[in-house]
Order: structure tokens, then sequence, then C-alpha cells
């Protein structure tokens, strides 16, 4: 086949399209690869969480199961010696570790929580403050032990000591990160099937997603049943906690309407940029909050996302229902603005 | 199925994986399902106002705006990357879908500023060996996480692998084309294989035509009435080479 020849018109088109591609390819600026940083995983390597947590422009990376072997696979920072002292035979009471990773610099620091490997349940960053929760027998932040016992928990477990276990904990700790100091700490004893589910932290007050099957205290109030008596008729309960007065400033019913702790749960509890706490709840029954049925839906396997005001007023919901799929909802982020991105399979 | 609030169905099989966005106010902003024998999961993040998407693809991936990015059996039998996407706050796709690695594990993609990214990566012994922007990944360790952090215009990449790239490959004519014309694309005949596609995107990166070329192969012609009018950026590719060049259709 013979090219055609170009006419006047198709020159003309050709300099134009040529003025416009080289518009729209200058302005592209090569990528290019900044850092590049390798942390190698072993069969007893630490435990590393799938996900990042930002806190002003940094962010930090959760680890379990972690011993001063932790040394082994991070070769920019170097972490002081972990104390993991033996349960007996080879088991070692391990602990978790927060590592700081900041754009353009890589690994920056680090916060270990000795003997915290089964220990820490939560955290939640405001600005410097870090807030660390903790249902362990012993919680330790760096060298500093905040609550519990350890010489009772390790008598327990060594075969020629005989000792009882030490009571269980509920305790938090206020870190400050830029003090490197401990500046606030609360324990209480544990309560039967009492569990906490998420925690945020706000400038003064501390917001939880609190559960048990039965009446349970928190900060001097009684937290009671969706419907006194039935013990199928869930537990679970947003409070927001006031710091300087140790006391709930408000308590409310969230969640489903079934026997809350067996199916159902928090499973995230986060704060807004504009102070509203968000909570992502897996229902099993209806969803309701405090104590007003916010569908008429029996889903199984649903997720019910609450947006609360600092005031403890339901802002909005929203539900995401999968019934027929027991793994539909693989991961979700909520952004600062509290906007959502939700992923999943089906 | 899932159903989000009452109002609001999204998915239905063959449908595998789903990325819903929901902004600040709690509006469904957009949602994007991704089919394929073997997309396994997706995750997401955002920087207000563009989300990033992204996938381990094992063979092939489907959009539900019923965009066929690749059939990676076909376009490259040794290599199953993972994809990432990028998306602007109205759902509508930025840019190439950025491809990395070889069955790497996303756990996290953050923009950090425009045009910056950190991503987390977990690698596994199988992933095989890559080249990324001059780092080499997937060596001999059994698992390990990489963060990388990338400055520039990522999502005008089609892809990470290394190909043999040379504009001069493609001739195209008529250039600029008539809407409703033919065009004609040749290429060497040495650089066609038995695994050698033509791509026609259009300037948002949407694919508008996949087409197998055959070996001994030197030309094809392109009915243009089927596409749509604009530039569009036609890429020969196989698993040595990748070609580009642009054309006006008006």
């Amino acid at each position: 086949m013979t090219k055609p020849k170009c006419n006047l018109f198709q020159k003309v088109l050709t300099i134009l399209f040529l003025c416009i591609a080289c518009i729209s390819t200058s302005t592209a600026q090569e990528a290019t690869l900044v850092t590049s940083l390798n942390v190698s995983l072993g069969s007893d390597s630490p435990r590393f969480k799938e996900e990042l947590i930002e806190n002003d422009g940094k962010y930090y990376w959760y680890a379990t199961k972690v011993n001063s072997r932790i040394n082994d696979i991070f070769n920019d920072i170097e972490i002081e010696d972990i104390d993991t002292p033996s349960l007996g035979g080879a088991d070692e009471l391990k602990a978790s570790i927060l590592i700081e990773y900041t754009p353009g610099e890589g690994f920056t620091d680090y916060i270990v929580f000795p003997y915290g490997d089964k220990g820490i349940r939560h955290y939640s960053f405001k600005g410097d403050s870090l807030l660390i929760w903790s249902d362990y027998y012993v919680f330790a932040v760096n060298d500093s032990i905040v609550s519990g016992d350890l010489d009772s928990l390790l008598n327990f477990h060594d075969a020629d000591i005989e000792g009882s276990l030490p009571t269980r904990l509920n305790s938090f700790a206020i870190y400050d990160t830029k003090l490197d100091s401990i500046v606030d700490t609360y324990s209480f004893d544990e309560q039967k099937n009492f569990s906490i589910e998420g925690v945020a932290l706000s400038d003064n007050s501390i917001y939880m997603c609190s559960d048990a099957n039965w009446s349970y205290e928190l900060f001097g109030d009684t937290l009671d049943l969706f419907i006194p008596g039935d013990l199928s008729s869930s537990n679970s309960h947003l409070s927001k906690l006031n710091l300087t007065s140790r006391k709930l400033e408000w308590t409310k019913h969230i969640g489903d309407t079934s026997g809350s702790g067996l199916y159902s749960g928090a499973e995230k509890t986060v704060l807004d940029e504009y102070g509203n706490v968000i909570v992502l709840f897996n229902t099993w029954d209806r969803s309701q909050f405090d104590g007003v049925y916010l569908d008429d839906k029996y889903g199984q396997l649903d997720y019910t996302l609450y947006k609360v005001s600092p005031e403890g007023e339901l802002i909005k919901h929203l539900k995401f229902n999968a019934p027929n799929d027991p793994q539909a909802f693989r991961n979700y982020r909520i952004e600062k603005d509290g906007s959502v991105n939700v992923m999943g399979v089906t | 199925m899932w159903v989000a609030q009452d109002s609001f169905y999204i998915g239905s099989p063959p449908v595998a994986s789903l990325a819903i966005r929901v902004d600040k106010d709690w509006n469904f902003q957009w949602h994007k399902s991704y089919a394929g024998s073997s997309v396994v999961s997706a995750m997401n993040s955002t920087s207000g106002t563009e989300s990033l998407v992204f996938i381990p693809i094992l063979d092939s991936l489907i959009l539900s705006d019923t965009v066929i990015y690749h059939t990676y059996e076909e376009l490259y039998p040794q290599f199953v990357p993972s994809a990432i996407l990028k998306f602007d706050k109205e759902g509508s796709r930025v840019g190439e879908p950025f491809m990395f690695g070889d069955r790497g594990l996303f756990w996290e993609a953050i923009t950090l500023d425009k045009d910056k990214y950190l991503f987390m990566v977990k690698f596994k012994s199988e992933s095989g060996q890559f080249e990324f922007l001059g780092e080499s990944y997937g060596f001999g360790i059994s698992q390990y996480v990489s963060f990388i952090e990338v400055e520039g215009n990522l999502f005008d990449i089609i892809s990470s692998l290394s190909l043999a790239t040379n504009e001069n490959d493609l001739q195209i004519y008529p250039s600029p084309a008539i809407h409703g014309s033919r065009i004609i694309v040749e290429f060497p005949i040495s650089i066609v294989d038995d695994n050698t596609n033509l791509l026609i995107y259009d300037n948002n990166g949407l694919l508008e035509v996949a087409q197998r070329i055959s070996k001994g192969q030197d030309k094809i012609v392109i009915q243009t009435e089927h596409l749509s009018k604009g530039i569009k950026r036609i890429t020969l590719i196989n698993e040595n080479h990748k070609t580009t060049k642009s054309i006006l259709i008006f």
C-alpha cells in the first residue's frame, strides 16, 4: 500500500497535535526511587501488623513476639537489649514494639513494651501523646513498669517456686513521645469477660469501646445490658472518659442487640480531624445506638459504621451487608477527614 | 453480593473484589469491582483528593467499567505482577495502572505528597527476581517487607518491567486520522513473537482495543469508527518489547 501524502489541513493538525503532546508530557516528572529499605522475616521473626499508623507525618509499625534478635532485621536503628525473662523451658516473656518510620529518612525511633507480647491491646496517638492500653499481668513502657507484678508472674511459671498468678489488670499509660516519658497512668482489676475493644485519645479524654456479657463497672459507672436481665441482649458501650476527673462524661450502648462477644464487636475506634469518634462494629443482629434500633434487618456478618459527636450524639451511620460471605470485608481505612475506604471480596 | 445502605447495591457474580469510597460526609462517592479468576484482595489509601487501589493479580484484571487492562497469562507468561490504580475523587482513573513485581503483596500504598508515594510491600520466596526503578528485589530471602518511597509521575508508566522500547518501531498513518477512517500500524516483523499484542488507550488511560498480533505479521489495519475521538496511545507489547506512539483521531 502506498502511504498517502499529507495535505495542508493534515499538516496543521499534526503541528497542533505535537504542541498538545509536548504540553502534556513536559509536566510529567520521571519516577525515581527515593529510598528502599528491606526487612527480612524468618520463622522466629517478630509478627508485624499489616498496616502503618500515621501521626504528624511519621508512620508507626507495630510488632509482637519481639526479643533482642530484632536487631538482626533492622540495620538502620539499634534497639537496646530487651528483657525477655524465661517462663520455663524455652518459653520467654517476649515484648512488643512500635517502630517509627520517617519519610525521607527511614526507621528513626522505637518504643518498646517489655512483656507486652500478649498484653498490649490498643494504642492511639494525639500529637506528641501516645495512649497504650494493656490487659496483662504486667505492663511496661521502655524501662518503666506501669502496673502489675513481674516477680509474681515469673514465680508462677518457675517450677521450683510455688507461686500464684497475680491479678490481671486493665491499665493505660499516656507516653509523651517528645519527652520520652510516661505522663499519666491508670489501672483497675480485671472483670469477668470484660474487654476494651478500642480506644481513641483526644485532648483531655479517652473514647473507649468496651464489652462484657454481664453488667460491669467502668470508672465508677455501672454499664448494664441492652435489655437488663437478658443475657443475650448485648452489652457493648462507647464511653468518653474525662482524664482530669477520671469519670465517664457519657456512655452509650452501641453495636448490635445480640449477645455480644460471640460473633460481634467493635473492630476500630478512631477520631476524625473534627473530633468526632468513628466506630466500626461487626454486627450479627439489628444494629442500634443508645438503645434505638437503626434498622430492622437481622443481618449476619454485617458491618455498621457509627459517627458520634464529642457530646455523644449519633451524627450518622452506615451499614454494609454481605449476608452470605463470611470474608467479604477484608480491609478498611478511615482517613483523617473521616472518609472511609472499604475493600473486600465477594 | 454486598449491600451498602439500602439503596447502594454493589457486587454480583462474577465480581471478585471490591473497593468502595465513602466521602467525609459519608456519602458514597464511587466503587470499583474487579473480576478475574484470581484477583485475591485489594487495599486502599487516600490523601483527600486521590485514592490508590492495589490488587495482587494472578492472571487477569477486569474493571466494572468494562475496561480489560491485560490478561497477563497471555502478555507475560512468566510474570504475574500486582497493580496499583490511582483514582481521583470522582472515581475516574488517573494515568496508567502501575505494575509492580511478581506476586508482591501490598500492605500499604500511601500518598505522602503530590507525586510522592510510600509503599510497604511483602515479598515471598516465590516472588521471583525483578528490577524496579534501578533497584533489585526478590533476593533469595524467604520473606521480607520493603519500605519503598518513590517520587515522580509513577502512573505514567504502563509497567515497571524492563522492556526494550523504540518509538520508531511503530509507523502509524495517516496521522492525524479522521474518525471513521482506517489507520495502519506498521512494525518490524522481527519484534513480533507468539505473545505480541497491540493495545490502544485513550488519553485517560482506558483501554479501547486489545488485538493479538500473529508471528510473521508486520502491520495491522484498525477501524477507528469504534474508537473515541482524541489522542490515542498505541502500544505494541510482548515480553521483550514495548513500543508506544500517539495519534490524534478527530
